[in-house]
């Protein structure tokens, strides 16, 4: 019994050090730095809510005057990602609950809307509806600000 | 380097002590209501022993009662005597310790609450098959025990239900529980402080297998088991790495490992383990992809498992006044009370084995009294009271849940003094002060959602992002005070004080 109870101790102690080696080993990701934990904040993630909406606009016009650049799917998964923040950037702000449901469902159709965009040929009225879209959320972005208080009151 | 060694054991058993000692209370109290009000007969009459249904009854006692791990080493003790059959009993101990009320409602504040109830659901897999198989393959014959130790009513049964918990607290079972504390103080021990931050990206393929070499040692109670989940589920970790931590690190320890090794000997034992870890590694790697939280940004760490490395860091000196401090930052006074009992409770049962070794009071307990019937006097039957006992324990621990998750407003209070506290260490530099309070601050932010769900029975998208928010902004702010980066950290400030205001005040405005 207790021959067994010991080989079975160091057959445990000799897996559990192999599945830490190999859990310690270098992943893709964790490869890049040591000591220094990091939480990855895509770059081409807008600060709030307001610059979302712009961001949604301007790269919106860039991608559909440039859809045979070499960049065109970076930019359009780019923009893919911006669209999905939308609601999260909204919440981030000074929106309150109606407001927040309204752009909720405004960045839900824009994204059924830039799915069925194709660059290649690009359909004049899904490119209407999504700027219809994006004019809509605009509207929330002046009440999304926080209130400033000047200095002479 | 020998202090690190004894320093660091001595820390991480205390503290899990002192973590477990409501369970294990639990624990030796629900074993001796099975005995003393149930009875052998009884008990296995409750488990629908020999039935279908055997399995999933075992199931759904052991996620309503409020046991950990190592509190349910009594109770599958009790069960055994009992002559309960070995799968059923497997079956309860393994899914007792993964859910409490409290545990399931902090789950539903994680990324995605559908995460927890498949976790739920794979955990009555889980243990269905592995009891169904252990069953099959070593079918015994249960029989009710000659000796039945429920006692007919009267005072008589109720001061037998202290006298045999605390035996059982001097006995067995409390070596059953020193092994499992022992085990997850060895693995402070021997990891490296920190060294698990990196080890279950969700980019790493043997996360799950990892994550399986450290969970069998490790002891968690069902709440820190959810807010370890937690944590890495904000950090998107691996998902199946987070499944075999609950399962193995919540469920399971050195100490029920070894109790299943004593009482079904090494053939068996290594069956259960193999036939166990064959399922949970199977249903982490299959869970892996499905219910990966895809809007959050994977971090490259967590720190869900630095509480399982060595404790201190190096140049520590007074390690008696840090391991002070340490316990005073993570020990609530309920744990204290709880352990004060428990301890009370072990040297009251070793007082009882030393002076009646003659088991008087056993055979004195046992002698049936007169009965003075009367016209209001109605005789209630053993099983009933234990029965409403168990429901009792079952519904004040959902009460409790209101108390543990206020109303928003008492939240909300209580988290303006955790982010005073915790904003005004960021901008003084003072780490080890803001670390602490940004844990209880984000620990807030949890109580809050699961306070208005219990409260409305919803919980809408807007103000789980209001939370979720403030949480993701206070991971920033811990990490850019460890690296020292003092204008990161005062622009954070400045942007967690907005997104508190904002949080507040969807809160008191549309659900207080």
């Amino acid at each position: 019994m207790k021959y067994h109870l010991r080989s079975v101790t160091i057959l445990y102690l000799c897996g559990f050090s192999f599945f830490l080696l190999s859990g310690c080993t270098e992943t893709a990701q964790s490869g890049v730095e040591d000591d220094h934990l990091e939480h990855h904040i895509p770059e081409h993630k807008p600060d709030s809510f307001s610059a979302t909406v712009k961001e949604v606009d301007t790269r919106m016009r860039t991608l559909l005057e440039n859809n045979h650049a070499d960049t065109y799917q970076v930019h359009k998964q780019e923009l893919t990602d911006i669209i999905s923040w939308i609601p999260e950037m909204a919440a981030d702000s000074e929106l309150k609950h109606t407001a927040w449901n309204e752009v909720k469902q405004i960045s839900g159709n824009l994204k059924n809307v830039f799915k069925q965009i194709d660059f290649e040929d690009a359909d004049a009225n899904l490119v209407n509806q999504y700027f219809l879209l994006v004019d809509k959320l605009n509207q929330f972005s002046a009440r999304s600000e926080p209130i400033k208080f000047s200095d002479s009151n | 380097m020998i202090e690190y060694i004894f320093w660091g054991f001595a820390l991480r058993f205390v503290q899990c002590l002192l973590e477990a000692a409501p369970f294990i209370l639990a624990g030796l109290f629900i074993a001796a209501i099975f005995q003393r009000f149930f009875g052998s007969a009884e008990t296995r009459r409750f488990f629908g022993e020999g039935t279908k249904s055997a399995l999933l009854r075992a199931w759904g006692i052991g996620m309503l009662l409020p046991v950990c791990s190592l509190g349910v080493i009594p109770v599958a003790r009790e069960l055994k005597k009992a002559g309960l059959a070995g799968g059923t009993i497997i079956a309860f101990a393994m899914s007792a310790p993964l859910f409490n009320p409290l545990s399931l409602l902090y789950g539903l504040t994680l990324s995605e609450p559908v995460t927890i109830l498949a976790f739920a659901f794979f955990s009555l897999l889980i243990v269905t098959l592995v009891g169904t198989i252990w069953d099959r393959l070593f079918p015994e014959k249960t029989e009710v025990p000659a000796d039945d130790q429920a006692i007919p009513y009267g005072i008589k049964r109720i001061v037998s239900v202290g006298f045999s918990a605390a035996k059982e607290a001097s006995g067995a079972s409390l070596i059953y529980i020193l092994i499992g504390l022992a085990g997850v103080a060895l693995l402070g021990v021997l990891l490296p402080q920190s060294s698990l931050q990196r080890s279950v990206n969700y980019d790493n393929p043997y996360a799950p297998l990892l994550m399986t070499g450290v969970a069998i040692p490790v002891y968690a109670t069902p709440m820190l088991a959810m807010s370890q989940l937690g944590s890495m589920f904000q950090h998107a970790n691996s998902v199946g790495a987070a499944f075999i931590l609950l399962v193995l690190g919540a469920g399971v320890n050195l100490g029920l490992v070894t109790w299943i090794i004593r009482n079904y000997n090494w053939k068996k034992a290594l069956v259960w383990f193999s036939l166990l870890l064959l399922i949970i590694v199977g249903l982490a790697y299959g869970v892996e992809k499905p219910l990966f939280p895809t809007h959050i940004e994977p971090a490259d760490h967590t720190h869900a498992f630095d509480i399982y490395c060595q404790p201190f860091s190096k140049g520590t000196s007074n390690f008696y006044q840090t391991t002070k401090e340490k316990l005073g930052h993570v020990i609530d006074p309920y744990e204290i009370y709880s352990a004060i009992i428990l301890v009370s409770m072990i040297l009251v049962g070793f007082v009882l084995r030393f002076f009646d070794r003659d088991s008087r009071i056993e055979t004195w307990l046992k002698k049936t009294e007169p009965v003075r019937s009367s016209k209001y006097d109605i005789v209630l039957p053993g099983p009933v009271l234990g029965l409403l006992i168990l429901v009792g324990l079952i519904i004040s621990s959902g009460v409790g849940c209101f108390s543990f998750y206020p109303a928003p407003d008492v939240v909300c209070e209580e988290m303006t003094i955790a982010k005073t506290e915790a904003l005004s260490g960021a901008l003084s530099g003072n780490k080890s002060h803001s670390k602490y309070w940004i844990e209880i601050y984000d620990d807030w932010t949890r109580k809050l959602e699961v306070g208005v769900y219990l409260r409305k029975l919803n919980l809408s998208e807007y103000h789980h992002w209001k939370a979720q928010l403030l949480r993701e902004k206070l991971e920033l702010l811990e990490h850019e005070i460890e690296d020292e980066e003092h204008e990161e950290v005062r622009r954070l400030v400045s942007d967690i004080h907005h997104t508190h205001r904002r949080m507040v005040d969807a809160y008191l405005r549309d659900l207080n």
